[in-house]
């Protein structure tokens, strides 16, 4: 018991003179090593990236017994998040930075074997456009347009080890805060780098630590919103899964900042990993004595609490948020009084979101001037997105703010697949769905909110003509009514008559009084709602019907989709010329709503036919005998008496 | 002697789903203090002392109904006057007295327990027959003795999670996430016992395991079946693909297989949004399978 705690003393760091002379130990021990490093972030362990990772272990565990020599420079890592789910598994070799793409789990020893030799893997390697290789990570077009800070980190250290971040100069930020400035001067640098909320408000952060600060009433709390709920975001979970120290950091440096000892992190269970990751941080940052009391001799005291959220959207509202760390039902509140002055058991409470803490030490350790020579003038530094739907690259992408729509979407995403008609949805459910035309628009948090969408979280999801702008609008809004927590009436009634109203138009019932009813709505939704969820609903609804009028209206008076997507509008045919009578589409129809003899050409029961579109997937591909067609099919009449 | 006689004819009541009031209760009490011989008059004298309320209607209604229950024996003295006798035989003694020194400890905790039904078929909403007499000769009943003694046994994991919570209720939401993630759902004895524990009202309780997503009052299958309901995978067509598993699945999404076998659910993003749209299954990931995959997978799961 005695030496453990002895050893547990060694570890504790108590002067930035220590830290910088771990920093250079660990720096050195890797000197002229090549690190293999594996991502590991969801998307790229659906790709099978840890049994890539098992057989590399593998064969060198069996090499070093056999010729310890060789695999000596070689180090084998377990990274975050890279960013580039669409190539996922990906595998890149330090320090040249070559990057192998879409590796598979044969290739797995090839890649060891070669980087041994220090030769590369041509076949592997990204290939552009023109089909040329591209050797190293930061050449690939995906990364080259992104501006990486928070996120550049990510694919280069094991998100486990407290070593690997204070290699690449963790801890350097609170070092230099605590022991050469004062909470005030924090404050002052943080709110000279403009920095803002980036959980989607774009509320100046610095402001918000000084109310904070400033407020009376003792003792203070500092939050990390975790509770990243929108559909089709993940950044947050990417950082903590990542790189948990760097949010870590960011919240100890709050603490100091607004004068607050106990910090907590609320973080969805539905990220196991990010979970256990940050304990682990959280672990490591005790036993070197980041957290707890006295912290590097300088008497300051901070704690963190990691609370688990169980699933529920609406409690990664600020108010709502609190309320479940109190161990209640995540409700928000009427915010007449500041959480920064009555928050957390009606404490003054920081809250700010993960990408928001990780930014700070960055901020910290190069300056506010720094910072805000990126971005633009009222949205400095970058904002990462989760670029998803029908772009090529999905994954997540680092930019700086003032980028535009097109550049986002063509240079770093690569283009479309096949569509034309893009249209972008950002913000997740708070947001709105941009057109083409507004394709140039730059991206900060003024602009997007003029356009009548939201920075929102971050989700950025592209679409083209065969989306249903209806239909999206309609998801979005059975969401939100599903995630309503049904404390005021305006949300919990008017998102439900919403969706009646959307099932109407999508089912081809509605009227034309409809679209005035949904106006209606907005208005009544945007005004009287208890929090953001009810209050940013009009967004989506707004903007669909400000830019996508048409496909409404063909909804409503042809009762047709467009864009051959809603289920009760559209039905499938089975052309008598085309179709050879394979039967393959009658053996696979789920439902048995297709019939025909063989070699004769078959025919669809519209009646019984669900519209799973089975049948279109499994036609082969030389007859092509089935057809998507829009319309409303009505049910045959059957006449008892006839 | 008499608290455990107690405490096994509220259970047997219980577990033929039958109220026990505070009349019946002050009732059976009486019972229980003139075990032998008695008459209903008897029993309306020594209840009526406890409370004025409880009429010899009532009584005779009562004992009625712990009549049909096997609670007490009927007999006629020879002036064709009812006489009752308590019914609980040595066999139900013991097997009480088995579950109570499992743990000695635990003595204050099964009364919790005596609150609400300790059947476990009840709770499990298997096939019971209503008219099953609590008859300690029969299988079943004894099975559900002995699932009495289990009960007892998660006490002590409970209490382990209670305590590493601090007993505080600001820590509910995190226990009942434990509890979720031990059984796969929250059983009701669970969540009574931790109202008693923790001090805090069934309601509260229910009102967290009712709001978050997370969990669930029903058991689930075995297996989940979870399909992404986000954003991008909705725009590449998770939509089909959920209703392609309903078709082969036959049961809606947040439900369960009659066989308990498998739930289906869909979630809002499951992060790997270039695998559109993707099916996660026993924690693995599927990108948008047909169906002969589909089928082979539930097929071969078991």
């Amino acid at each position: 018991m005695k030496k453990s705690e002895e050893l547990k003393n060694e570890k504790i760091i108590k002067t930035p003179k220590d830290l910088n002379l771990l920093r250079e130990r660990l720096q050195e021990s890797i000197k002229d090593k090549k690190i293999i490093s594996i991502c590991s972030g969801t998307g790229c362990k659906a790709y099978s990236s840890d049994e890539i990772y098992n057989i590399i272990l593998e064969k060198m565990k069996k090499l070093e017994q056999n010729n310890p020599e060789k695999v000596k420079n070689i180090l084998l890592k377990r990274t975050g998040c890279h960013g580039f789910c669409e190539k996922g598994p990906i595998i890149v070799i330090y320090p040249e930075g070559i990057c192998y793409v879409k590796s598979k789990v044969e290739d797995a020893e090839e890649i060891l074997e070669k980087t041994i030799e220090g030769k590369i893997v041509d076949r592997l390697l990204y290939k552009d456009d023109n089909g040329n290789p591209i050797v190293r990570e930061q050449d690939i077009p995906f990364y080259k347009f992104q501006k990486r800070i928070v996120l550049d980190i990510n694919s280069k250290i094991d998100p486990t080890s407290i070593d690997d971040y204070i290699r690449v100069g963790g801890y350097r930020a609170l070092a230099k805060v605590l022991t050469s400035m004062n909470p005030e001067e924090v404050i002052q640098e943080i709110k000279k780098s403009n920095l803002r909320g980036c959980g989607g408000g774009g509320f100046p952060t610095g402001i918000k630590w000084e109310t904070t600060k400033n407020a009376k009433q003792e003792p203070k709390y500092v939050i990390v919103n975790a509770d990243e709920g929108d559909p089709g975001a993940f950044m947050d979970r990417s950082i903590l899964e990542g790189n948990p120290h760097s949010v870590l950091e960011g919240l100890i440096i709050a603490g100091y900042a607004i004068g607050s000892n106990q910090g907590y992190f609320y973080v969805r269970q539905e990220y196991p990993v990010a979970v256990s990751n940050l304990l682990i941080a959280i672990k490591q940052a005790e036993d070197y004595g980041f957290l707890g009391e006295n912290i590097l001799n300088t008497g300051f005291n901070f704690n963190v609490k990691v609370h688990r959220g169980a699933g529920a959207f609406v409690s990664g509202e600020s108010s709502a948020l609190m309320t479940a760390i109190e161990g209640n039902v995540g409700e928000p509140r009427l915010k007449y009084i500041h959480t920064a002055v009555s928050g957390l058991f009606n404490k003054p409470t920081n809250l700010n979101n993960v990408e928001t803490y990780a930014n700070v030490p960055h901020i910290i350790n190069n300056g506010a001037d720094w910072f805000k020579s990126i971005g633009t003038k009222n949205s400095s530094g970058t904002k990462i997105f989760s670029l998803v739907g029908k772009v090529k690259n999905t994954g997540l992408v680092e930019v700086p703010m003032g980028i535009t729509l097109r550049d986002i979407i063509f240079k770093i995403g690569g283009g479309v697949n096949g569509g034309t008609d893009i249209k972008v949805q950002t913000g997740g459910p708070s947001g709105g769905i941009l057109p083409k035309e507004l394709l140039d628009l730059p991206v900060d948090f003024d602009e997007l909110t003029k356009a009548g969408s939201m920075m929102g979280s971050g989700g950025m999801i592209v679409m083209d003509e065969t989306d249903c702008m209806v239909n999206i609008a309609s998801y979005y809004i059975n969401f939100l009514a599903d995630e309503s927590c049904g404390k005021c009436v305006p949300c919990r009634e008017g998102l439900r008559q919403m969706t009646f109203i959307y099932d109407r138009i999508i089912s081809g019932n509605a009227n034309a009084e409809d679209i005035s009813l949904l106006e209606d709505l907005c208005v009544l939704l945007e005004n009287a709602s208890l929090c953001a969820l009810g209050g940013t609903a009009h967004n989506i609804v707004r903007t669909t019907l400000k830019y996508f009028k048409d496909e409404y209206e063909a909804h409503i008076y042809h009762k047709s989709c467009p864009a051959l997507v809603c289920r009760q509008l559209i039905y499938y045919e089975i052309s008598q010329e085309k179709c050879a009578g394979c039967r393959i589409c009658v053996k696979s129809c789920p439902v048995n709503a297709i019939s025909g003899e063989p070699k004769k050409p078959h025919v669809i029961n519209l009646d019984i036919c669900t519209r799973c579109g089975t049948c279109l997937e499994v036609c082969p591909e030389k007859f092509k005998a089935v057809i998507k067609k829009t319309g409303k099919v009505e049910k045959a009449k059957v006449f008892e008496n006839a | 002697m008499n608290e455990e006689k107690f405490y096994l004819a509220v259970n047997k009541l219980k577990s033929n789903n039958i109220k026990i009031t505070k009349p019946r209760k002050i009732i059976l009490n009486s019972i229980l203090n003139y075990p032998n011989n008695f008459t209903a008059e008897d029993i309306f004298i020594n209840s009526h002392k406890i409370d004025s309320k409880i009429g010899i209607a009532t009584v005779y209604r009562t004992i009625k109904l712990f009549e049909k229950f096997q609670l007490i024996d009927k007999n006629y003295s020879s002036t064709r006057k009812p006489i009752y006798n308590l019914a609980l035989n040595e066999k139900s003694k013991k097997i009480l007295k088995k579950s109570l020194a499992y743990n000695n400890n635990n003595y204050d905790n099964i009364h919790i327990f005596n609150n609400f039904s300790i059947n476990t078929n009840n709770i499990f909403k298997k096939n019971k027959n209503k008219d099953t007499n609590f008859d300690l000769d029969n299988k079943n009943d004894i099975e559900k003795e002995i699932k009495l003694e289990e009960l007892i046994s998660d006490i002590n994991s409970i209490d382990k999670v209670i305590l590493k919570y601090e007993n505080s209720k600001e820590n509910l939401i995190q226990m009942l996430i434990d509890f979720q993630k031990e059984y796969n759902w929250l059983p009701k004895h669970v969540l009574f016992y931790v109202a008693k524990k923790v001090n805090v009202p069934l309601t509260q309780i229910y009102s967290i395991a009712s709001f978050y997503t997370f969990f669930n009052l029903e058991p689930k299958g075995k297996y989940s079946v979870v399909v992404c309901a986000g954003t991008a995978c909705h725009v590449r067509g998770s939509d089909s693909l959920l209703q392609r598993i309903i078709n082969i699945l036959k049961i809606k999404p947040g439900s369960t297989t009659p066989d308990l076998k498998f739930t289906l659910d869909t979630v809002n993003c499951l992060g790997c949004c270039a695998l559109g749209p993707v099916m996660m299954f026993d924690n693995k990931y599927y990108s948008n399978p047909t169906n002969k995959q589909l089928e082979k997978l539930f097929s071969e799961a078991d």
